[in-house]
């Protein structure tokens, strides 16, 4: 199994090509770097790559349909790579970034420049909280039969889906979370109670933001429908821009939601 | 000669619950022939549970003394008798009359007159006919009185109809169907107002009533017994044309008789009309069908989706299920078992829990999970088609499901027997599952007399569960008895109740329960004419409140019942002021154990005050086993933050909640005992209580201060108005209770105290504006109306908002000061209710599920109908939509209580006064009509609301108050015209 880090020269590279292993740890997989050549880049990927002890292949061309090809020539099962090359501060996730999630099909790890080194102990799935999640399947899937990391799952309640009516909201959240919980993970794991939940009330992005902060998590799962235009992927484009943790994309796919999974 | 492997068919070849038959040429040859084999297998059925009803024009001696059938049940054997004037009852002492259709004189006389004058005009004619017999409530006219057709055999009905039409020929009457149509215009003139004219092709028969008089009657009974017309096979010999005229048996398929499967022994010359089965073979054949009904008990009963009775699910819905499974409950008042498929699946939540019993401490005590009856071993597999039907009018559910394993399956929680639970499945291929299966925990199990049994243990007492079950093949039968303790496991009593219902077996155990919920329905039942969705609803409200509360010993009711673990099924307000009113206005003993439960912790409720600093009763917000209060102090919201609870401190209008409960039932039922008892230490310690909590300021003025109202957005308050009034009552309702009974539990300068604080709370009212302050400062809050700020309603404004921005602002959870003009109508100021409405309304998020059922009942008060129908639609679908997205910690009970609220004291308008009960309904104009059941002074009393009139049908006195004037109902049925509608009050 492999994990393909994307990389350049930028100061970027490093954190990705940290991130694709702590990825690998957590999967039980290799990690590849691959470099798509452009005009103005030289030799320094080999030495980043060296360094951090991960073979790199270089290709030429088009960056996003080099990766492309990476991915499917090594059936790989995730793509880490960089949101944007400068570190400083809240930014704009680059356009390469947002082409590559947009294009490309499968797991696309995005790494903001900031990102701390660290395991992935703690991951944090956002669900939808109507059924069950895609994204939560994703991540059981990869992991096949390997330990699982401390997953949380956080379903935010926008206003337009608070519920009517909640006699005590305090006496009813263990129920409004039992329920949650059976309708996100009953049909994934026979003990649903190993997943942890957290609610949060308010504008999807800015609660995830906050969640990550006080939950300390170390990588954001989400699945999305890879559309970044007007009025779609709104929640996704936010956190490639100002997210300061990884961020895993998983790309939905209709046939994949029907394959059984019940994971002991 | 019976033949026993009758070929049927399909129609016949199906388990009915009831069979009803004319009696001759049918079930016998004639009057003399030997009934011995139809009695014998009559009474066979009857005592399996089938009811059986025997429909003929002749009289009581002629059928029982030829049948001479002495059942003594669970079926019913009834004689409908005298060509609809009669119905009997037969039981082991022999009939017993229930309904005699009585003639009055003129009619009589008409009766005479009009069949004297049918012979004279057929003679006119040159017909010669004879006035054979004059019978109760009709007249026989013999069409062929000669010798040789003296006694025509049924077997000649060919030959004696082509002689009696050779005679009207000859006197230039077509058929018999002109001398028939004759003899009715005579009957008119004579006076009859819907003359019944008859033939069996010798006689025409001028009568009051006739064969479908009989069926409406029987169907009527069956109903009561909760069988349904789709469960009723009719057999007969004459259902087909005869001269032209319809067949006298076919009358028995009334135009109600929906589905209804009929069928005919006799020879029918001229057919037999849709959908009629003709069965040619007269008697033996019939017999033949009776014998095959018996072997049929070992059927699968059917569960019929019957309109407006039935909640349907189908297929298993991974997001949907639970809530799901807290609809389809089924509870007897002990056990509540969710309706979870009998398979499992990872995303159902099959459990059992019983009233009032309790594991943990504190704030987590909760409902104690039970071992498990309804679960079959196998897992349901991802395209099986599962379909859960259950049958409001018998609580039985029926579950099917077709996949790589099929299952038919029919299931009940015994309301006739408590705690007796019973299974019957079909299962292929076959399954070995155990009869129980353990809750998460310990268990703890052995045997006694060869049963097993298992028991969960909690703090606060015990689950014991004994079963049995019995296979044969792919059959299944299971049966299993519960025993609630508030000790340790009682296997004795488990077996000992489990042996008794084996006894009985799974027919006699269907047959009380559904005989018992028919009892219940027949007393509690709602129909909404012109609104089906909204009356399958309230059903399914009814339902749930009457399945939950035990109607002996003390009666723990939960904010969801027993049909799940949500508020861990602690005992709130919504039990005394929500759920109880139904029962005490139609199961008076129900709503007793309810109050028994208050008056078992009143101890409880003396040491809590007393631990306070105050006297009297201090009730619990949050009420379990002890009787003290669990409410837990913090907890997590959505928002995922901490938050303090302060409910369990000062929302202490609880301790009036309890007194208004004691008074309601006792306003609705009259019970001096409980009054002079229980009832009266209740108010006199909740006096107590208030009168110590009250404080004075130095201008006299009475102030509660610190305290919690149902408005639980703003807290901790000071004067709310809705306890300072409800404290107001409570405390002169206590001065009333305690004069009352001259026995010095309360000495005259209390009395004086209660009085006094009483007239000096105060309550908010602004004489200006006709609006109560709903506590002090309120008016001063942020003017903030909910209604134009939220992007919907009902909102749960604090998760909206946050609760420091509702808190400092007009926006306010649920009923507050509204609920006052609820509640205690007579305590506000007259005429308040508009200007309240008006204000308060726009200001209600009605984030809690027991608000807009108040507010029901409270714009059907103030006649404004669309304001009332939109609040009652909404909380109709609390559950079935599953609006809190808690559903599957079971249904809102409240929230269904304030749904009969809303139509029996809003739309009906219906509230005690004194020994009268007031009567002043406002109809939605799409309604045609409402009819309500309800017990008032222990007289049941059913009322039909039409727009201009209502009808009230009593079997005693009863005094009514409509527009002010009282009407005393002395008659089987009364009608009182109305002419205004009442508006706001």
């Amino acid at each position: 199994m492999i994990v393909i880090a994307a990389i350049d020269e930028s100061s970027g590279a490093r954190v990705v090509l940290d991130v694709a292993k702590r990825l690998a740890a957590l999967l039980g997989a290799q990690v590849e770097a691959v470099h798509v050549r452009t005009k103005s880049s030289g030799g320094a990927v080999a030495a980043i790559a060296d360094a951090a002890q991960v073979p790199v292949s270089v290709r030429t061309g088009d960056i996003v349909a080099g990766l492309g090809s990476a991915v499917r020539e090594r059936d790989a099962i995730a793509l880490v790579i960089g949101s944007r090359d400068r570190p400083e501060g809240a930014a704009p996730a680059g356009h390469i970034a947002l082409d590559v999630v947009e294009s490309l099909e499968g797991t696309i790890v995005v790494v903001p420049p900031d990102a701390a080194d660290r395991p992935l102990r703690r991951v944090l799935v956002a669900v939808e909280g109507d059924g069950e999640s895609a994204g939560l399947r994703r991540l059981l899937d990869h992991l096949g039969g390997r330990p699982l990391p401390e997953v949380i799952a956080l379903h935010v309640i926008e206003s337009a889906g608070l519920p009517p009516f909640a006699d005590s909201p305090v006496l009813e959240a263990d129920a409004f979370e039992d329920e949650l919980r059976i309708r996100v993970a009953s049909g994934l794991l026979t003990d649903p109670t190993l997943i942890r939940f957290e609610m949060r009330v308010g504008d999807a992005a800015e609660s995830l933001r906050e969640a990550i902060r006080e939950l300390d998590v170390d990588l954001v799962v989400l699945a999305w429908h890879r559309d970044l235009s007007a009025g779609h992927g709104r929640l996704v484009r936010e956190m490639l821009e100002r997210g300061s943790i990884p961020v895993a994309l998983f790309a939905l796919d209709d046939a994949e939601s029907r394959r059984p999974i019940l994971r002991a | 000669m019976i033949t026993d492997d009758v070929e049927l068919p399909v129609s016949l070849a199906r388990r009915f619950e009831a069979v009803m038959f004319d009696w001759d040429g049918t079930a016998v040859t004639g009057r003399d022939a030997d009934a011995s084999d139809v009695r014998d297998v009559v009474e066979a059925l009857c005592a399996r549970g089938v009811d059986v009803a025997i429909v003929s024009g002749t009289h009581l001696e002629n059928v029982d003394g030829q049948l001479l059938a002495r059942p003594s049940g669970p079926g019913r054997l009834l004689l409908a008798l005298n060509r609809g004037s009669e119905l009997f009852e037969v039981g082991g002492d022999g009939p017993r009359l229930l309904a005699r259709r009585e003639a009055t004189t003129e009619e009589d006389a008409a009766l005479t007159r009009a069949a004297e004058q049918t012979v004279a005009q057929l003679a006119a004619r040159g017909l010669e006919t004879r006035i054979v017999s004059q019978r109760l409530n009709r007249r026989k006219i013999d069409l062929i009185p000669l010798p040789e057709w003296a006694d025509p055999p049924k077997a000649e009905i060919d030959r004696l109809l082509a002689a009696v039409e050779q005679r009207l020929h000859a006197s230039g009457f077509a058929n018999l169907s002109e001398v028939a149509t004759l003899a009715t215009d005579i009957a008119r003139h004579a006076g009859l107002v819907d003359p019944r004219v008859t033939s069996d092709a010798k006689h025409v028969e001028i009568g009051l009533t006739d064969k479908a008089d009989s069926a409406v009657c029987v169907f009527a009974e069956l109903w009561a017994d909760g069988i349904g017309t789709e469960q009723v096979v009719i057999g007969g010999d004459e259902f087909g044309p005869v001269g032209g005229m319809q067949g006298s048996d076919s009358f028995m398929i009334v135009a109600d008789a929906v589905n209804t499967v009929a069928f005919s022994v006799g020879i029918e010359p001229n057919g037999v009309p849709e959908p009629v089965v003709h069965l040619p073979g007269g008697p033996p054949r019939f017999l033949a069908v009776l014998h095959d009904q018996l072997r049929r008990r070992a059927d699968l009963p059917r569960v019929v989706a019957r309109d407006g009775w039935a909640l349907t699910v189908d297929a298993f819905d991974a997001d949907a299920g639970r809530s799901k499974e807290a609809l389809l409950t089924i509870a007897d008042g002990v056990i509540g078992t969710n309706g979870a498929p009998l398979f499992t699946h990872p995303a159902a939540r099959p459990e059992l829990v019983a009233a009032g019993v309790y594991d943990g401490d504190g704030p987590l005590t909760d409902l104690l999970a039970g071992p498990r009856w309804a679960a079959l071993r196998g897992a349901l597999a991802p395209d099986d088609r599962v379909r859960r039907v259950l049958d409001l009018r018998t609580g039985v559910l029926g579950e099917d499901v077709i996949g790589p394993a099929r299952v038919q399956s029919v299931r009940f929680s015994s309301l006739a027997r408590p705690g007796v639970a019973v299974l019957r499945a079909d299962v292929d291929p076959p399954e070995d599952s155990d009869a129980l299966v353990p809750p998460d925990g310990a268990v703890e199990t052995g045997s006694v007399d060869g049963y097993e049994w298992m028991a969960a243990r909690g703090t606060g007492g015990s689950i014991t569960a004994a079963a049995w079950q019995e296979r044969d093949g792919g059959r299944l039968d299971r049966i299993a008895a519960y025993v609630v303790s508030d000790s340790g496991a009682q296997p004795d009593r488990a077996v000992a109740n489990l042996e008794r219902a084996r006894a009985e077996g799974h027919d006699v155990l269907l047959a009380e329960h559904r005989r018992e919920w028919s009892r219940r329905w027949e007393r509690a039942d709602v129909r909404i004419e012109g609104d089906e969705q909204l009356q399958l609803e309230v059903r399914l409200a009814l339902f749930h409140l009457m399945a939950s509360v035990a109607e002996n010993g003390e009666a723990a009711v939960g904010a969801r019942g027993i049909s799940g673990h949500a508020y861990r099924g602690h005992v709130f307000w919504d039990a005394d002021l929500f759920v109880l009113p139904f029962l005490a206005a139609t199961n008076p003993p129900a709503a007793r154990a309810m109050l028994e439960y208050r008056c078992n912790r009143l101890p409880a409720a003396l040491a809590t005050a007393q631990a306070e600093g105050h006297r009297g009763a201090r009730f619990p917000w949050e009420s379990a086993a002890s009787g003290f209060d669990v409410t837990p102090h913090s907890g997590r919201d959505q928002s995922g933050r901490v938050a303090p609870i302060r409910t369990g401190e000062a929302e202490i209008h609880i301790v009036g909640d309890v007194a208004w409960a004691a008074c309601c039932y006792i306003d609705w039922t009259g019970d001096q005992e409980f009054a002079a008892g229980c009832g009266r230490r209740i108010l006199v310690e909740t006096a107590r209580f208030w009168a110590s909590r009250i404080r004075l300021d130095r201008s006299g003025r009475a102030h509660l201060y610190g305290v919690i109202g149902p408005d639980e957005y703003h807290e901790p308050v000071d004067d709310n108005a809705f306890t300072n009034v409800l404290a107001r009552w409570n405390l002169r309702r206590a001065v009333s209770a305690a004069a009352a009974i001259d026995d010095n539990a309360v000495n005259a300068e209390e009395l004086q105290t209660w009085q006094h604080l009483a007239d000096a709370l105060v309550d908010g009212f602004d004489p200006a504006t006709g609006v109560y302050e709903e506590f002090a400062g309120f008016f001063d809050l942020e003017p903030l109306l909910i209604r134009d700020v939220a992007p919907r309603r009902p909102i749960t404004a604090d998760l909206l908002l946050g609760a420091e921005k509702v808190r400092s602002a007009q926006i306010v959870k649920q009923a507050d000061v509204l609920m006052l003009h609820h509640l205690l109508p007579e305590e506000v100021e007259p005429g308040s209710l508009a200007a309240n409405l008006d204000f308060y309304e726009p200001r209600t998020a009605h984030g809690s599920s027991l608000s807009p059922g108040i507010h029901a009942a409270l714009f059907a008060r103030a006649d404004r109908m669309d304001d009332a129908l939109a609040m009652l639609r909404i909380t109709a679908g609390i559950d079935t939509n599953d609006l809190s997205r808690t559903g599957a910690g079971g249904v809102h009970l409240g929230a269904m209580g304030s749904l009969w609220q809303a139509l029996a004291y809003g739309i009906a308008g219906l509230r005690p006064d004194g020994d009268a009960l007031v009567v002043d309904p406002s109809l939605p104009g799409a309604w045609p009509a409402l009819e309500l059941g309800v017990e008032f002074r222990g007289v049941p009393l059913h009322l039909r609301l039409e727009h201009d009139a209502i009808v009230a049908t009593a079997p005693n006195p009863i005094v009514l108050i409509v527009d002010g004037h009282q009407v005393t109902c002395d008659a089987d049925q009364t009608r009182v015209p109305r002419a205004n509608r009442r508006g706001a009050s």
